[in-house]
């Protein structure tokens, strides 16, 4: 038997040591050819992808680049008022045509050969295409109808700009589910919204291990020693964890904090510090702007999107990866556009807690980096996730003693990576 | 004070400022600010649309101090030297005790067994305080023009 058919430490058969996802293989956070499927199965396949906010571009012309897995895109206000999100992918020689973050523009048009679309994607001319002086040009039966930008499908959620490269991808709240799209709108439920600004990171790990971060309550209570310490996040916090029961792949956490001092669990919490008090206290000082008490909602939409409440700092992750071993973190910053002056600057202290320099995100920034130093060299070891039990399926209790959101991801990948369908249509 | 001696005086200020960073001193850095201050680390491209959000922000000296109990003992992260690189120090108006003030500033940071990367490059827009000997940044304003910051930025800028 050969080295290759029998696999070895640094070329491991690409198989799933278990059944159920307790056990998740090193190789699929290091293996490329794997990234290249998930580029075409999860992110060009039949999922939705966060663009933006509608009032990034308010009128007809307005554009904003953004990116979906490692596919540029551009998202403009059309003639009509509505918004298209088209593939910034000349349809002539495949140039990107459009460079610019944000920007105005008539009509659309490559810089290259000066292929010109209207703000739908369409086709509206060519230059020469009759030729020069009768010689050259487009042959006759040239249709320019054919060669169009590449259209998403596209969903507007009170603001929120989805897009998917699946036309047949299901509605948003079919692809949530009721439960996950009820707390999507309880963020976006109408009133309009707007961008306070964007942050972006560039952090050493693969794209998922960032997703599985967000998954994993077990950390939070750990690492984060800002949160235990000024009694900003318990393990015993009140809460609800809401998991797409279908896909397993959607989830939310949602949690009201508790008075500081009542708490339990920290004898098992090394780095937990008691009396310290914050100087300041203005960042901690919330306003409840919501018909429920929930102070903290985190929510993960499958593949790259977390949308997270925190007090009254409003955040969309969003994960763009870069190759096996590296991914963009862009995070969007938003309020309400009647949001009074004091309630912004809330929304701004409390983004201390949050992004590059965050109280909190620090700390996930360098262990996801430490993840990928451990793991790189290492593609045939497993990760063992056991707390909570082996099942996929979530606490129906609200604990959140559990890795269970995390093995619910894993089921969901292995099916849609093996191609037995997202599960959503029966 | 004639205008040449403010000015040395102004460039000390900046140079003991990012000394108070780079030598590893960094429960001294909020004493640069007056107890009401404005500080701020911000992307170019949120400054240029006039959007507030970026990395640090603080409205007081308090809240300074507590960004340096977070980085002494609650944040994780490993071990890293940072050397501040700051040039182009101006005085770019004076209202009564207060000047209005600019700079450009560089930021090199090298991690354990790491090679020294740029980390944040920008310019600042200050204001200072010379009522008093000592001088005081009532306000600091970092905007950096790296679209992608490589990691986390857990020290100051």
């Amino acid at each position: 038997m050969s080295i290759q058919q029998a696999g070895s430490e640094l070329k491991p058969i690409k198989i799933w040591s278990r059944d159920d996802c307790s056990r998740i293989p090193q190789w699929v956070y290091t293996d490329s050819e794997n990234y290249n499927q998930e580029l075409e199965r999860i992110f060009y396949g039949s999922h939705w992808h966060l663009i933006g906010l509608a009032s990034e571009t308010p009128n007809t012309g307005d554009f904003k680049r953004a990116t979906i897995g490692e596919r540029s895109v551009i998202m403009t206000r059309t003639e009509v008022g509505d918004i298209s999100v088209l593939l910034n992918s000349c349809a002539h020689r495949g140039v990107e045509i459009c460079q610019a973050k944000f920007g105005s523009q008539k009509e659309i048009m490559c810089p290259y050969h000066q292929w010109t679309y209207d703000l739908k994607g369409n086709l509206m001319g060519v230059p020469f295409r009759r030729g020069v002086k009768g010689k050259g040009g487009f042959p006759a039966d040239f249709d320019p109808a054919k060669h169009g930008l590449r259209t998403l499908k596209v969903e507007n959620i009170n603001g929120a700009i989805f897009a998917s490269f699946d036309h047949a991808a299901p509605p948003m709240q079919e692809y949530l589910g009721e439960e996950n799209y009820r707390y999507l709108i309880r963020i976006f439920n109408g009133r309009p919204v707007k961008a306070l600004g964007y942050q972006r990171q560039r952090i050493k790990c693969n794209w998922k291990l960032y997703m599985e971060n967000i998954k994993d309550p077990y950390h939070a209570s750990l690492l984060h020693v800002f949160l235990i310490s000024f009694g900003l996040y318990r393990i015993d916090q009140k809460g609800e964890t809401v998991t797409d029961s279908r896909t397993l792949s959607h989830n939310v956490f949602a949690s009201i904090r508790n008075a500081p001092g009542e708490t339990s669990g920290t004898e098992d919490m090394k780095s937990f510090r008691a009396n310290l008090k914050l100087n300041d206290m203005s960042m901690v000082q919330a306003t409840k702007e919501y018909d429920d008490d929930v102070t903290i909602q985190i929510q993960t939409i499958f593949p790259d999107l977390v949308l997270q409440q925190q007090g009254n700092s409003l955040q969309m992750r969003y994960v763009i990866p870069m190759g096996p071993n590296e991914f963009e973190l862009l995070w969007t910053y938003f309020g309400y556009e009647d949001d009074t002056e004091e309630v912004t600057l809330q929304r701004l202290r409390q983004a201390n807690l949050t992004g590059p320099s965050g109280f909190v995100s620090v700390d996930d920034t360098e262990v996801l980096e430490y993840s990928r130093a451990g793991i790189g060299p290492n593609p045939s070891n497993d990760a063992v996730l056991e707390l909570g039990g082996r099942e996929a399926k979530p606490p129906l209790d609200g604990n959140m003693v559990t890795e269970g959101p995390i093995r619910g991801f894993y089921q969901y990948y292995r099916q849609v990576m093996n191609q037995e369908g997202t599960g959503l249509r029966q | 004070m004639n205008d040449f001696n403010l000015h040395l005086k102004v460039t000390d200020f900046y140079a003991r400022y990012a000394e108070s960073i780079c030598d590893g001193e960094i429960e001294k850095w909020p004493d640069f600010f007056a107890e009401k201050c404005l500080y701020r680390i911000i992307p170019r491209t949120n400054y240029d649309r006039k959007l507030r959000i970026g990395p640090m922000f603080a409205e007081s000296k308090g809240a300074l101090k507590d960004r340096v109990v977070a980085i002494k003992e609650t944040l994780v992260y490993s071990a890293r030297s940072i050397t501040h690189i700051v040039g182009g120090v101006r005085i770019v108006s004076a209202d009564g005790d207060l000047l209005k003030t600019r700079s450009m500033l560089a930021i090199y940071q090298t991690l354990v067994d790491g090679t020294t990367n740029v980390q944040l490059v920008g310019r600042t827009f200050d204001s200072i305080d010379i009522s008093d000997e000592t001088l005081k940044f009532s306000e600091r304003i970092v905007v950096f023009d790296s679209e992608l910051i490589a990691g986390a930025l857990v020290f100051p800028a």
